[in-house]
C-alpha cells in the first residue's frame, strides 16, 4: 500500500489539503483579521500559514484538532510579521508623546477639564455596550488609529493575552518599552472610545 | 490621627492625575509596590476622574477579550479564496 494513503487515515482528523480553504479559511482569515486589522496582511499570513502547513503536514500528531494546529501555526505567522514591522520602523512609536500628553493633563498633572477628554461617567450596562455590533465596530475603528506597533503591542497583550516577557520576545522590545506602549494604547484608545461611543450616547460630565 | 508630619510626608508622594494614569495601566501588567499601591488608592479614592478612568481600562480589557464581536463579518473575499486556493495547488 502506498505510505502516503497509510499515513493519512493514519493520523485521525487529518483532512485533505485541497480542502483546507474551504473548511477552515475563513475561520482563520477572521482569527488574522482580529490580530492585524488589515485584509491584505490577514490573507498573507493565512496563506504563509497554509503552506507551511502543507510542508509541515507529516508532522501533524492528531493530538488536537486540525483547526487547532493550523491556528497554532498561524499565530507564528502573525508574530513573524509583527516582528517584521518592528524591523522595518524600529522608532517611531516610543518617542515622547509629550504633545498629547500635555492635551490630556496640566502643569500640574490634573485632569484638564476642557476638551472632553477627561473620564466622563460611561454607561457600562451590556445592552449598551458588549451587545451591541456598532459598540464594537467604533472600538476596531479606535484601535485601527493607534500607531500601528502601539496597537500590535496592545494586541498582543489583550488580544492574545500573552505575558510581559512573551511579547518582547515576540517583539523585540524591552519590558518598559512594552509597559509605556501599552500604557500610550490605553490612554488613546480610552479618549477615542468616550469621543467617539459614550459622548454621543450621553454620557454625564 | 497621624502626626501632620507624616500626613504631609505622604500626601507629598501621593501621585497627580497624569501618573496615576501610568501606574493604573502599570498595574495591570505587574503588581506595583505595596507603597505605590497604597499612594494610588489615596489619589483614586480622592479624584473621581482617575477612579473613572480605572474603571474604563477594566471594561476596555473586557472588551478585548469578547472576542467573538469583533469583526463578526470578516470572511474571504471570493478572489481571496481562489488566490489561496491556487497557492495552495501549486505548493503542493
Amino acid at each position: 500500500m502506498p505510505k502516503s494513503v497509510l499515513q493519512q487515515s493514519a493520523t485521525p482528523g487529518a483532512s485533505d489539503p485541497d480542502t483546507w480553504v474551504d473548511r477552515y479559511g475563513d475561520y482563520l482569515f477572521r482569527f488574522a483579521m482580529l490580530r492585524v486589522r488589515d485584509p491584505g496582511v490577514a490573507e498573507e499570513v493565512v496563506q504563509d500559514t497554509l503552506v507551511a502547513a502543507l510542508q509541515a503536514r507529516e508532522r501533524f500528531s492528531g493530538k488536537s484538532s486540525e483547526r487547532s494546529w493550523l491556528t497554532g501555526i498561524l499565530k507564528h505567522k502573525i508574530i513573524d510579521h509583527f516582528r517584521r514591522i518592528t524591523r522595518e520602523r524600529p522608532v517611531d512609536d516610543v518617542q515622547p508623546w509629550t504633545d498629547e500628553h500635555e492635551e490630556l493633563f496640566d502643569a500640574d498633572g490634573h485632569w484638564r477639564m476642557t476638551g472632553g477628554s477627561s473620564p466622563t461617567e460611561w454607561d457600562l450596562s451590556p445592552s449598551r455596550t458588549l451587545e451591541q455590533k456598532e459598540f464594537f465596530e467604533a472600538l476596531a475603528q479606535c484601535l485601527s488609529k493607534l500607531p500601528r506597533r502601539i496597537a500590535d503591542a496592545f494586541t498582543l497583550r489583550e488580544l492574545e493575552e500573552m505575558r510581559t516577557d512573551e511579547i518582547c520576545k515576540a517583539l523585540n522590545i524591552s519590558p518598559t518599552n512594552l509597559w509605556v506602549m501599552l500604557h500610550r494604547a490605553r490612554v488613546q484608545l480610552r479618549r477615542c472610545v468616550q469621543l467617539n461611543w459614550f459622548n454621543r450616547r450621553g454620557a454625564s460630565g | 490621627m497621624i502626626p501632620s508630619a507624616i500626613h504631609n510626608m505622604l500626601m507629598r508622594y501621593i501621585p497627580r492625575c497624569k501618573e496615576a494614569t501610568e501606574w493604573i495601566s502599570h498595574d495591570m501588567e505587574r503588581p506595583l509596590s505595596l507603597i505605590q499601591q497604597l499612594q494610588l488608592r489615596v489619589h483614586v479614592s480622592m479624584c473621581l476622574l482617575c477612579k473613572r478612568y480605572a474603571q474604563q481600562l477594566r471594561f476596555l480589557r473586557r472588551a478585548m477579550r469578547d472576542q467573538r464581536r469583533f469583526w463578526p463579518d470578516a470572511v474571504l473575499s471570493a478572489e481571496a479564496r481562489e488566490r489561496l486556493i491556487r497557492t495552495l495547488k501549486s505548493a503542493s
